[in-house]
């Protein structure tokens, strides 16, 4: 092969090569995709009723919620998995009240601890819920200001 | 050739150095079985990993984290669907066992030489293997501002480094292995030091900088305890005192680093409200002590936790200090 020859094979390659580094980051058309396997989508909907129902013995409605939600996106048509998920919200929606009113109460007696338990159970039921989460910024600032701001200064490290 | 063009669109984009090297990635094959707005279930192919499921939904492979701690599985198995969350599912981190806190970890110098202060080479890189191997992230300091304030939901295992005070160490040493882990970090400058003949010079700040692990930020002008008055000092001149502090150092490496300078290392950990007060009205939105812990979503931006390592420590405390659960029975 001429030195020119494997010039040319070079830069051609190095185009190729250069011009990877500069594509775009929106993902090309994926290619045809094989069938999904026939197992596929039961083993997928037997795994997350498993959990859904384990989670929900468990109090754990988030976590049952979710994976209900799951089960009807895979399952549409499915009226079970429709009145799963209204059931478990129901149930996190009782909870969240509950859990809002004794930590208002608990800060009204000065019980921060508890107070903050019940802002973190309405926040592992509600991951949006704002007054809970203001809830405990509130709580760690009181303690901040309790703990460190007035403390000594630690003058050696 | 066939295999270089092949690899060719599967490159990961580079502009953004993350927790962990770029790496090719192949391009994701499997087929979408559902979707909404929230989730897209997808049944992966054989060559598919979280990280080409990433790049081909979530528009980049380093979003990987958030497939893989969704499905609480470290890889796809073919013939297993896989749940795509579209948006944060759980931003704050609680659940009904317990919260995530994410530890920032505090070092000084690494290298040679006998002090608390120091770690040794061979023991940091021991604990940067650590980290890589057991499945934690390392994710950059300004990320906390945003799970703080409940707008970023971070990997399970989110980890912060940081290193005091711009002892040249910070290049000689702790650069290198930062770079082979592809490892972010910020590093808190107080800037009297920097004339120093072992600190840090400029050069080998941009140096650093420029790799786009390394962020610099502030650590006060002179390292002087900021909640210990000076005999006789008024209020008045305490308070001047004090904004001389925070405002020094971050002109100093904005006018020699391409960064916002927002976070801030008060030296020896310690802080008052008025320091607090002075803080906030200079704009910085995390402010660092030494109180040992992790962060929760709730904590105070201006005074999170850190967690000090030190060169005497044994592997099994290092371990300790990564706080990233607290158990709590919240059900």
């Amino acid at each position: 092969m001429s030195a020119c020859v494997r010039q040319v094979r070079f830069l051609a390659l190095a185009a190729l090569v250069g011009g990877c580094t500069t594509l775009p980051e929106p993902a090309p058309a994926p290619p045809p995709a094989a069938a999904v396997p026939d197992r596929t989508v039961p083993a997928a909907e037997e795994a997350w009723r498993e959990r859904a129902q384990a989670s929900a013995r468990e109090r754990r409605w988030a976590d049952a919620l979710q994976h209900w939600e799951l089960l009807a996106l895979l399952r549409p048509e499915s009226g079970e998995y429709r009145a799963q998920q209204n059931l478990m919200r129901e149930r996190i929606s009782e909870s969240v009240r509950k859990s809002l009113a004794a930590a208002d109460q608990a800060r009204q007696r000065g019980d921060l601890e508890a107070a903050q338990v019940e802002y973190l159970r309405v926040l592992s039921l509600d991951h949006a819920n704002a007054q809970a989460a203001e809830g405990l910024r509130a709580i760690e600032r009181a303690r901040v200001q309790r703990n460190y701001l007035g403390r000594k200064p630690r003058l050696v490290m | 050739m066939l295999v270089l063009i092949a690899g060719c669109t599967t490159l990961t984009p580079p502009p953004e150095p993350g927790p962990q090297p770029a790496v090719e990635v192949k391009q994701a094959r499997g087929e979408v079985v559902a979707s909404n707005d929230r989730f897209v279930l997808y049944a992966p192919d054989a060559g598919d990993s979280f990280a080409s499921i990433a790049q081909r939904f979530l528009g980049h492979a380093s979003r990987q984290w958030e497939i893989a701690d969704f499905n609480d599985a470290a890889r796809p198995s073919p013939g297993k669907i896989v749940a795509i969350p579209l948006r944060p599912t759980n931003p704050q981190g609680v659940r009904a066992h317990g919260y995530q806190t994410v530890p920032i970890l505090c070092y000084h110098r690494i290298g040679g030489g006998i002090s608390r202060m120091i770690v040794s080479r061979q023991s940091f890189e021991a604990q940067l293997d650590y980290l890589a191997r057991n499945g934690y992230r390392v994710v950059r300091l300004r990320d906390i501002a945003d799970f703080v304030s409940g707008k970023k939901q971070l990997p399970k295992k989110a980890v912060v480094l940081t290193f005091d005070d711009g002892h040249v160490s910070a290049y000689q040493q702790a650069f290198p292995l930062l770079k082979k882990y592809g490892f972010p970090a910020t590093f808190f400058l107080y800037t009297d030091f920097l004339t120093a003949k072992d600190a840090l010079n400029w050069s080998q700040i941009r140096e650093m900088a420029d790799s786009g692990l390394a962020d610099f930020q502030s650590h006060s002008k002179t390292h002087a305890n900021l909640v210990v008055r000076l005999p006789d000092e008024t209020d008045q001149q305490y308070r001047r005192r004090l904004d001389t502090e925070i405002r020094v150092p971050r002109e100093l490496i904005e006018r020699n680093v391409a960064t916002k300078v927002t976070e801030y290392a008060y030296p020896y950990g310690d802080a008052n409200e008025v320091v607090l007060e002075r803080m906030t009205q200079s704009g910085y939105r995390l402010g660092l002590t030494v109180n040992p812990g992790g962060n929760a979503f709730f904590a105070h931006p201006l005074m999170l936790r850190r967690t000090m390592i030190l060169g005497e420590q044994s592997v099994e405390t290092f371990k300790s200090a990564l706080d990233v659960f607290k158990e709590v029975d919240l059900r």
